[in-house]
């Protein structure tokens, strides 16, 4: 039984202690509430990562909404196009060639030819059972020379089976196509944001001379499509996981899962079985030894920096929270806050340990209807927020603007998140402003 | 009509009208749906998100509850929540997955007004028409909240079903400052202490330019109240385009109740002691037609620019007469100089405006694609273009004029911040 906190408000489904809680079994569901934290990526953003593509979303103009304005603060416009579904669309019989007839329409009126076209289905397709591989085999014979690939907007389909974001990261790469393996090449596949060059992965990739590619990288269409030719793809977002599985299936290569750990054995544990499996050397002994030092020390003169102000953190700054949590705590940070409607499988084991050692620390349902009156309860502290949801529950400037582990990794990473925090520390941010901008970082990653 | 964008932008949908027309009131409002919906509401049409709190949810429909009609897991989650914040009232809108699997609004509304004690709701919204629909809807709403409160908190039935006296409250009782307790009916029928009776407004020569100005003239310099109906941030930029509309009326009039910007759910009560409605968007015609019916309050359409007030009630009457597809909208010269896409209303004043002021001939365009426009463009290219600045890269060889409209490119546009008087200053 979860433990009210709140029991005055009777709100027993926005706050728990964390020892009173159980994995992924904190909150039931309920009416969902949002905060004008805007930071992650949507499927359009990420579809976006596609160099030389266009995106055409076919849904009802509700739906429709979000993503074209996703891509209207891009500033690329010139890149989506829409099919609005009308209610005839729905009993008449004419969805599949209003969709085949539409795609045909925006192509010829487009002033460029994209290399490659996403055309996103929506829940209403899933309901009504439409043929969307006649559909897609319809258009690809009538448009040559243009790739195709169908993708889902199906939020009705996230809490059941593969969700949204993980099929949208699968659907990313399914453009490519099986060709000759190269030993020598490795890609970063599923990340949003592109993977931090400080970082030891890539160092060491360097270091023994492997060619890397990321989607990020690609220039053009035909870089992207160069992807293949790698023979190791390495994952470091747990909702990318299904898309390193899948190209292992299609394009033979072999998908290597890190899970952007910030405990130290957990990181070099994960860089040595890489270097394993890609048969290549690793950094010796004196490196790591040298780089948890250095961590520490960083951590310790953080520390001293900043006493005992209460740490607030959210999902949206890293999907291994817990262990960035644990890490905190273990060096004395007063984390007191997390925002989480859930976690990982790969932070369970920091559940168990947090929730033993640290059991005061209180976890959030971000999506509580509660959430946005539930501050209007607690004392008044500032808080050194990381992560943009934590910024807006704790009314706080003091925050470090990062989604998704901002590209980060290993020993190098959690140095530029201690420098990162040590600034959000001294340094104040323009909060609402700041956290309202849509998939922080993506309009750099894009041509 | 094509149902196509190629570059440009969509006006939003319906659920989001209701949504922005009731969101200052009080209510509990619901939209019935999966996900998206309140991030796109609360990102790109609401610029009051995390400024104002308003319980705006969405009910995490999920494919099991859908196909399996499990009407009662939102049904459980509305009144759970309804218990713990008390709202003013349930609002619960549709969006297409509950409408292809053909949810039953008003049974829904019913169980959660029985189990709640609180006037429910369920608007079937499609999510597939324009945000007008839905701001429409969202009036009917509060015409029924102001017409049936007194009676419904009176009901004995629902006394006795009320958990907790919720629903005859001494809150809700006493936040009815004013002591109006009588009836729409009563109101009418009653002269005493209205500014100006009905009979006397409708004296007035319908659609007749006449200013506020003139109408305060009539009244021998006793004060006269005006609501103002149509206004949302979906037409009027908020903190911006409302302010001015707000000080230009103040100079003949005082503002009794500003819907739906600016207001709470006591002013739904207030709105009865106006003796003119003034409409600024064509989502409010129809409530104020409603409003003149039953409370006898006459109605203007229009806005100012550059301190005069431009009625538009002839136009509309003649877009009505003349439109059979009230979807879309295309009034104006076929000789045209000007084109203009924006919010009927405001569009129509500027369209005024213009040729009254500047000699300039305009046509005026509403819910038209892209694809449609770049045809008429091919027809007679307009020597000048006030649209939205999403429609700019179909604007070419021809002076394009950015109207920003939230209701077609939400919050991009957060920083140009123009009025009507900028804009036909640019001509």
């Amino acid at each position: 039984m979860l433990k009210k906190v709140y029991d005055k408000k009777n709100i027993e489904d926005a706050c728990v202690y964390i020892k009173d809680a159980v994995f992924n079994k904190m909150f039931s569901q309920s009416l969902e509430y949002m905060t004008p934290a805007r930071g992650t990526f949507n499927i359009a953003h990420t579809g976006m990562l596609i160099p030389e593509s266009h995106e055409i979303f076919v849904c009802a103009s509700n739906c429709l909404r979000g993503v074209i304005l996703t891509a209207g603060e891009l500033h690329r416009m010139n890149r989506f196009s829409t099919i609005e579904v009308k209610q005839n669309m729905l009993y008449d019989g004419s969805m599949e060639y209003e969709i085949i007839d539409g795609v045909k329409d925006i192509i010829n009126k487009l002033d460029y030819k994209p290399r490659a076209i996403l055309l996103y289905f929506s829940c209403l397709h899933h309901f009504m059972g439409i043929d969307i591989d006649m559909i897609m085999q319809n258009i690809k014979n009538e448009n040559e020379g243009i790739d195709f690939i169908d993708c889902y907007m199906n939020p009705t389909l996230r809490k059941s089976g593969i969700t949204p974001d993980e099929n949208m990261r699968m659907r990313l790469y399914r453009l490519l196509k099986e060709q000759e393996l190269m030993d020598n090449v490795v890609a970063f596949v599923g990340n949003d944001l592109k993977m931090d060059e400080d970082c030891e992965l890539v160092k060491i990739l360097e270091k023994n001379n492997m060619e890397i590619k990321e989607i990020h990288r690609c220039k053009n269409y035909d870089m992207y499509k160069s992807l293949s030719k790698a023979k190791y793809y390495i994952v470091t977002y747990n909702s990318a996981k299904k898309a390193g599985k899948d190209m292992e299936e299609r394009l033979n290569g072999k998908s290597i899962y890190m899970s952007n750990s910030f405990d130290y054995d957990e990181i070099e544990k994960e860089l040595g079985e890489m270097c394993e499996i890609l048969n290549i050397k690793n950094f010796d002994k004196e490196y790591y030894e040298n780089m948890r030092k250095k961590c520490d020390e960083k951590l310790k003169s953080l520390k001293e920096l900043i006493g005992d102000r209460k740490i607030s953190v959210d999902y949206t700054f890293t999907n291994r929270i817990l262990s960035f949590c644990k890490l905190l705590l273990n060096r004395g940070f007063n984390v007191d806050r997390i925002y989480a409607d859930s976690f990982i499988e790969d932070d369970k084991e920091d559940f168990y340990y947090i929730k033993n050692k640290y059991g005061n620390v209180k976890i959030y349902k971000t999506s509580s209807p509660y959430m946005q009156y539930i501050d209007d309860l607690e004392e008044k502290e500032n808080y050194l927020a990381i992560g943009q949801k934590a910024a807006f529950f704790t009314k706080t400037n003091n925050f470090v603007n990062v989604i998704e582990g901002g590209g980060f990794f290993g020993f190098s990473g959690i140095l530029k998140i201690i420098e990162l925090m040590e600034d959000a520390y001294k340094n104040e941010k323009e909060m609402l402003s700041l956290i309202s901008i849509k998939g922080l970082g993506c309009e750099e990653c894009i041509l | 009509m094509s149902n196509k964008t190629i570059i440009t932008s969509m006006l939003t949908a319906d659920t989001f009208g209701v949504v922005s027309c009731l969101y200052e009131l009080g209510g509990l409002i619901v939209m019935h749906d999966a996900s998206g919906c309140n991030s796109t509401y609360t990102t790109h049409d609401e610029p009051r998100w995390g400024i104002k709190k308003s319980d705006v949810y969405i009910s995490a429909l999920t494919e099991l509850d859908a196909i399996s009609g499990n009407d009662m897991k939102l049904i459980d989650d509305v009144v759970e929540v309804s218990k713990n914040l008390n709202p003013k009232f349930i609002m619960i809108c549709t969006t297409p997955i509950p409408i292809m699997v053909g949810f039953d609004h008003s049974a829904v509304a019913k169980i959660i007004e029985e189990k709640t004690g609180i006037r429910t709701y369920c608007v079937n919204t499609t999510g597939m028409e324009d945000y007008t629909v839905g701001i429409e809807k969202g009036y009917d709403v509060i015409f029924d909240l102001m017409r049936s409160e007194e009676s419904f908190k009176c009901s004995p039935l629902q006394m006795s079903d009320s958990k907790e006296g919720s629903q005859c409250s001494p809150l809700r009782m006493s936040d009815n400052k004013d002591g109006t307790k009588c009836s729409p009916l009563q109101m009418s029928d009653k002269k005493e202490g209205s500014q100006c009776s009905p009979l006397q407004m409708s004296d007035k020569k319908e659609g007749s330019q006449c200013s506020p100005l003139q109408m305060s003239d009539s009244k021998e310099g006793s004060p006269l109240r005006c609501n103002i109906i149509g206004l949302t941030p979906l037409d009027y930029y908020y903190n911006v385009e409302d302010i001015k509309l707000k000080n230009d009326l103040k100079k003949f009039y005082d503002i009794n109740v500003s819907l739906t910007v600016g207001c709470d759910y006591e002013d739904i009560y207030k709105i009865k002691n106006a003796n003119k409605n003034i409409v600024v968007s064509k989502s409010g015609i129809k409530f104020a037609e409603k409003l003149k019916k039953e409370l006898g309050i006459d109605y203007d359409i229009g806005i100012f620019i550059k301190n005069s007030f431009i009625s538009v009630k002839n136009e509309i009457l003649d877009i009505n007469n003349i439109n059979n597809n009230k979807d879309k909208i295309l009034y104006g010269e076929e000789d045209y100089d000007i084109i203009i896409i924006n919010e009927i209303v405001k569009a129509l004043c500027i369209k005024k405006y213009l040729y009254e002021n500047k000699n300039l001939k305009a046509k005026v365009l509403y819910n038209y694609s892209e694809i449609e426009i770049l045809d008429m463009f091919k027809e007679r290219l307009p020597k000048a273009v006030i649209a939205d600045g999403l429609y700019e890269p179909i604007c070419k060889n021809t002076k394009f004029i950015n109207f920003p409209h939230v209701a077609f490119s939400g919050r991009i546009y957060n920083g140009v911040r123009k009025t009507v008087d900028d804009i036909v200053d640019e001509l």
